[in-house]
């Protein structure tokens, strides 16, 4: 229970660093994710269904304060979580650098999907190519890069005390 | 029967099921509901509070590598100086937010037709696709849904959904706004839409359903014009940037950078119809008449009447 608390205090502490600092930030408009990374980072700790979880939990939350219908981004941060737990067990080697670049990818494909659900929504997006290569491209390198200290911090952490788990990740 | 012994992939496969009905059925809907709303103010309060403590420590960071009065000092008093910078910092923070409350307090005494309720931006939405941000004012403080919301410079957005204390906002350069909008020099009327992604992320809009006639010139004012009934008239949307010579199926197209800088948005102002109860019982109360006496003739007291621009 107590690791479930941690988890979820720092999911949202995350989460409200994305969604004022990092929003606020006008870095070119690039926006890294770093919800994205801790979710994976929760997900290569603990297996794809504590990712999966994680990102429900943030989803919700982002949810009930930007999104245009209900279960939108629940449902995009929940299968990012699992995705990334699947490759984590399916023994993808676990270094800072490999996290970076799975997080990175798990970012472009989440924003694949996003796009597409927006689109479905019918809402109007412009040029496909100027917001890959302008915007998500450049937002999942930066992800990538920031997902690294993020990985070896709370990889520590889930390592420690109570946040350890007996079982080997992928079996819970 | 392996596929059933994978449990995570089962869950997942459950819960995205739910949530893809969810989606369907639950389309955002006004006003919250009791859990949600509870839910949306324990979250967005959360925010709130965790999100100034963040403002204060990115400005604390970037008070420290200022180049201007860091290389100087730290060479003599490292710690005065650090204590002076964060004061300096707190100074120049309650100078900035002075500044923008009095520009609000200035435009709403100057602008006596409406009431108004302001508030601060708590939280963005951090994607590319919608812009969308929660203010924190709701449904107890007056605010409804399809409310407008202004800065002294412009034209924000409305009020899409409200809970107890918070409210979530759609902004004029979200890829689903259409405002309906005129040009003040030309008179021509248009629709001003918000577009995803690129041009959204300089803070600009389309305008469309122009006539192929019009002639506008960048520089040129556009406000809204009360059609539609959802925005009142005579608020600054923006100004034309961009007039494209290709005309689209609709018309005549043209860019729009709005008034107010989304990037720096802080306080806003949403506007609500003065109450006209008073006005009202002034029409309904019966006004005496006088019995006409022979030689005399009956003059029925004036009563107030509304003017076009007084009517909500």
């Amino acid at each position: 229970m107590k690791r479930r608390i941690v988890m979820f205090v720092i999911l949202v502490v995350v989460m409200t660093v994305d969604c004022t600092l990092v929003a606020n930030l006008n870095l070119l408009d690039w926006r890294p994710s770093l919800s994205l990374a801790v979710i994976l980072s929760f997900a290569a700790s603990y297996g794809a269904l504590s990712g999966s979880l994680c990102g429900l939990c943030v989803g919700v939350m982002m949810d009930l304060l930007f999104a245009p219908i209900r279960g939108f981004y629940a449902l995009i941060f929940m299968l990012s979580g699992y995705a990334g737990g699947v490759v984590f067990e399916h023994g993808i080697s676990e270094t800072p650098l490999m996290f970076g670049t799975l997080t990175c990818v798990v970012y472009i494909v989440r924003e694949l999907v996003t796009m597409l659900l927006t689109v479905l929504l019918g809402v109007r997006i412009g040029s496909f190519f100027t917001l890959m290569i302008r915007y998500v491209l450049p937002s999942a390198i930066l992800t990538g890069l920031c997902a690294i200290p993020i990985y070896i911090v709370l990889r520590a952490v889930c390592e420690t005390g109570f946040m350890r788990i007996r079982r080997r990740v992928g079996l819970d | 029967m392996r596929f059933f012994n994978n449990r995570p992939l089962v869950i997942t496969i459950l819960l995205s099921v739910l949530l893809v009905v969810l989606m369907i059925v639950t389309p955002g809907s006004g006003r919250l509901t009791g859990p949600e709303s509870v839910a949306g103010t324990a979250v967005s309060g959360t925010q709130s509070f965790l999100g100034s403590l963040v403002d204060g420590v990115g400005h604390f960071f970037s008070s420290i590598f200022s180049p201007n009065e860091t290389e100087e000092e730290n060479q003599q008093l490292k710690e005065q100086i650090a204590s002076l910078q964060q004061e300096v910092q707190t100074a120049d923070e309650l100078k900035t937010e002075n500044e923008r409350l009095k520009s609000l307090l200035n435009y709403v005494q100057n602008h006596t037709e409406y009431e108004y309720i302001t508030a601060r931006v708590i939280t963005k939405d951090p994607g590319y696709y919608f812009d969308v941000f929660v203010i924190n004012a709701g449904y107890n403080d007056g605010v409804s849904k399809d409310d407008t919301v202004i800065t002294p410079d412009g034209l924000v957005g409305r009020v899409t959904e409200t809970g107890g204390s918070w409210s979530k906002v759609i902004s004029i350069i979200d890829s689903r706004s259409s405002v309906s909008g005129t040009v003040e020099r030309t008179r021509d009327n248009g629709v001003v839409n918000g577009i995803a992604q690129s041009k959204a992320q300089e803070g600009l809009c389309e305008m469309e359903f122009l006539p192929l006639e019009a002639e506008l010139q960048p520089g040129d004012q556009v406000i809204t014009n009360g059609l539609g009934g959802v925005f009142p008239r005579g608020f600054v949307i923006g100004q034309v940037v961009e007039v494209s010579a290709e005309t689209g199926s609709t018309g005549k197209v043209v860019t729009i950078k709005p008034a107010v800088d989304f990037l720096h948005l802080e306080e806003v102002l949403i506007v609500k119809a003065k109450d006209v109860t008073a006005t009202t019982t002034a029409q309904t109360t019966p006004t005496p008449v006088a019995t006409p006496t022979p030689g005399t003739t009956a003059t029925p007291s004036p009563s107030a009447t509304p003017t076009p621009e007084n009517q909500p």
